[in-house]
């Protein structure tokens, strides 16, 4: 074994148990460590012994701790889901379809060994590729995602990777950085000093205290990628954290996901078919990594400058300084190397596969259910009308409005005409001839609001206000509420409304909870009497 | 030779396919197939040739591609290649009008990939 794997063992070890041992009792963390050894150590995949499923990190997951779920329900149900939280778009609906989509998930929970949360899937009015998933359960399918993939297997590897992403809790992420901040920086600056002093030596021989390292060369590369890693976290905080944790996690989530899928008797290869387009899709783009440490190496640099704490512990910073100085172009590689990328997830999930999967990898796709499924006259009608309606969008933008109008006006022909997505193209078209009357009456023909996006809410909600037509207005917002599950989100126009209707009850109560929500109490404010 | 025959050489003999090549070896041992995708045997990587290589034939329904490999015709599974053109997507994301760019999410979402860059 070489002094290098000998080093890099010790390093994962340090790195392991002070993260285990800060991270300790701290719930939302979970995965911050394996996040920097992704960093950087080799590969989520490549560490990965045996099947994913099977092993100790997912094992923890199978039991549902039942305080989490009634948590999430409460917030869910209750009302109580930030506003930044609640989704985004118009929701399809097309019967045939969800039912087979609800499917696929069905059959590929089947293949979870612990207990299942409730996971439902929405189809998004997105021509977007990539699915996602939010800590409630909701699985969204863009239409983009359908109008591409070209198998029942390829669905099946793309909801089984958002699933994970539910069952392996990764949603914590984002509480650990609302919540844990300061606790990551510790851990970084922790991590880099065990580093310094197991590698450190102190030379008495010249009379004087003197701090060496006792093997430079060596040492350049784990501490020049540790200390750039720690001096990002530490000055630049959580942006660079955050994305490689995310890197992590898609990295869990596509182990995960194939093993579901292949549990559920679809063909493994279906996820590299998804992968390949994922790439596709987003085109060749710079490493967000890559293009971040670019940006701040000119400021790490200088901050460098600032690290001057006492004489006792100079020859340390100037290890620090120098292993850093030097450290910065091998460190590039971590940041800037591909494993961003889907065709790198790719490569490593192939890998996995056939280590893991060797009999069933080759299993062919079957694309032959959902291109039926696709073709048929209960569903391609309306997806088609979804597409004219994009198309719409796409005419717009482009200022051709004749041709907006031919493909909103055929839209409007299908059996999905007073969806959400297709009346807020039609909106557009409208306004955008002047025709605001028009306008208001496609807002108007919508059917069923529980599919609408919270921008449509406003708008309409906007328009009641105008009118001077308050119970029309708190009858929109009370589904909007039922339907997004947050009472923040329009709580302004709701204290609003009640004021002209001069429920003084209500507006003080409103008053009272509007002050609770940091980007909302302003808003509240101007509308109440000083 | 018949029409239907002649727009089949055209298709196979078509740039598309002979624009395809192997970019990399993404198995080891690689699996050596026949037309119908019955193994022939296996070939260690150190033994095949240096990519990239030129695909001769495809075969979407199996996922197969022909290629030489030391003046013998074999069949390879994709599963074991990376080749030059992958699957793709009719709308990529640099096509997407600014308004489906800009795309929001629920910040609470985690997704199967970014998006593309903005312009």
């Amino acid at each position: 074994m070489s002094a290098g794997t000998v080093r890099d063992r010790a390093l994962h070890t340090s790195l392991c148990a002070l993260a285990c041992l800060l991270l300790g009792g701290c719930g939302t963390l979970k995965g911050a460590d394996a996040a920097f050894m992704n960093l950087v150590g080799p590969s989520t995949q490549s560490q990965v012994k045996g099947r994913y499923l099977d092993t100790a990190d997912v094992r923890q997951y199978y039991r549902l701790d039942p305080q989490r779920v009634s948590a999430q329900r409460l917030s869910y149900d209750g009302m109580a889901v930030p506003a930044g939280e609640i989704r985004q778009h118009n929701v399809v609906l097309i019967p045939p379809l969800q039912t087979y989509l609800q499917g696929i998930v069905g059959r590929l929970g089947k293949g979870w060994p612990g207990e299942l949360p409730a996971l439902q899937v929405k189809v998004i009015d997105s021509y977007g590729f990539g699915p996602s998933a939010d800590p409630y359960g909701n699985l969204f399918v863009p239409l983009g995602m359908l109008d591409n993939v070209q198998s029942e297997d390829e669905i099946a590897a793309m909801l089984g990777h958002e699933m994970s992403h539910v069952l392996l809790h990764h949603h914590d992420r984002r509480a650990a950085f609302q919540q844990q901040n300061a606790v990551l920086s510790n851990v970084a600056t922790s991590v880099v000093l065990a580093t310094m002093i197991a590698d450190t030596g102190v030379n008495r021989s010249s009379g004087s205290l003197k701090f060496i390292s006792k093997d430079p060369q060596g040492m350049q590369k784990t501490v020049g990628n540790t200390v750039l890693y720690t001096a990002l976290v530490n000055s630049f905080s959580e942006n660079i954290w955050s994305t490689a944790w995310g890197r992590s996690q898609e990295d869990q989530a596509d182990l995960l996901g194939a093993d579901l899928m292949i549990k559920a008797g679809y063909a493994p290869r279906a996820a590299s078919h998804s992968l390949q387009r994922l790439s596709d899709f987003q085109g060749k783009q710079k490493s967000l990594l890559g293009s971040f440490a670019t940006q701040r190496k000119e400021a790490m640099q200088a901050s460098l400058q600032n690290l001057q704490v006492d004489r006792l512990v100079k020859e340390v910073e100037v290890t620090l300084n120098q292993g850093l100085a030097t450290g910065i172009t091998a460190a590039g590689q971590y940041f800037q190397r591909s494993h961003m990328s889907p065709l790198d997830r790719d490569t490593e999930l192939r890998q996995y596969l056939q280590r893991q999967y060797d009999g069933q990898r080759r299993a062919p796709v079957n694309a032959d259910y959902w291109q039926r499924l696709r073709a048929s006259s209960a569903v391609a009608p309306s997806l088609q009308a979804y597409k004219d309606a994009y198309a719409a969008t796409v005419a717009l933008e482009q200022k051709k409005l004749r041709e907006a109008q031919l493909f909103s006006d055929r839209a409007l022909t299908s059996a999905v005409r007073d969806q959400p997505g297709i009346r807020r193209a039609a909106f557009s078209v409208d306004m955008a001839q002047g025709k605001r009357r028009e306008a208001l009456s496609e807002l108007q023909s919508i059917k069923d609001w529980s599919l609408a996006s919270p921008e449509l809410y406003d708008l309409m909600i906007a328009h009641h206000l105008r009118n001077d037509d308050p119970r029309a207005a708190l009858a929109l917002i009370a589904q909007a509420e039922r339907t997004l599950g947050s009472e923040e989100l329009f709580i302004t126009e709701k204290l609003a409304a009640n004021q002209r209707l001069k429920d003084d009850a209500q507006v003080k109560l409103l008053a009272r909870k509007c002050a609770q929500y940091p980007t909302r109490k302003d808003g509240c404010k101007k509308l109440l009497p000083a | 030779m018949t029409r239907i025959t002649f727009l089949l050489l055209a298709a196979l003999c078509s740039p598309s396919v002979l624009a395809t090549t192997v970019d990399a070896y993404e198995a080891d041992p690689l699996t050596l197939l026949d037309e119908h995708g019955k193994s022939q045997g296996r070939l260690p990587v150190k033994d095949a040739p240096k990519p990239p290589l030129q695909v001769l034939a495809t075969h979407p329904n199996l996922d197969q591609v022909q290629v030489e490999l030391g003046g013998r015709k074999v069949w390879l599974d994709t599963m074991d290649l990376r080749l030059s053109e992958g699957k793709i997507v009719t709308t990529p994301c640099e096509s997407l009008p600014i308004s489906q760019k800009a795309d929001t999410r629920n910040a609470s979402t985690i997704g199967f990939g970014s998006g593309c860059s903005k312009p």
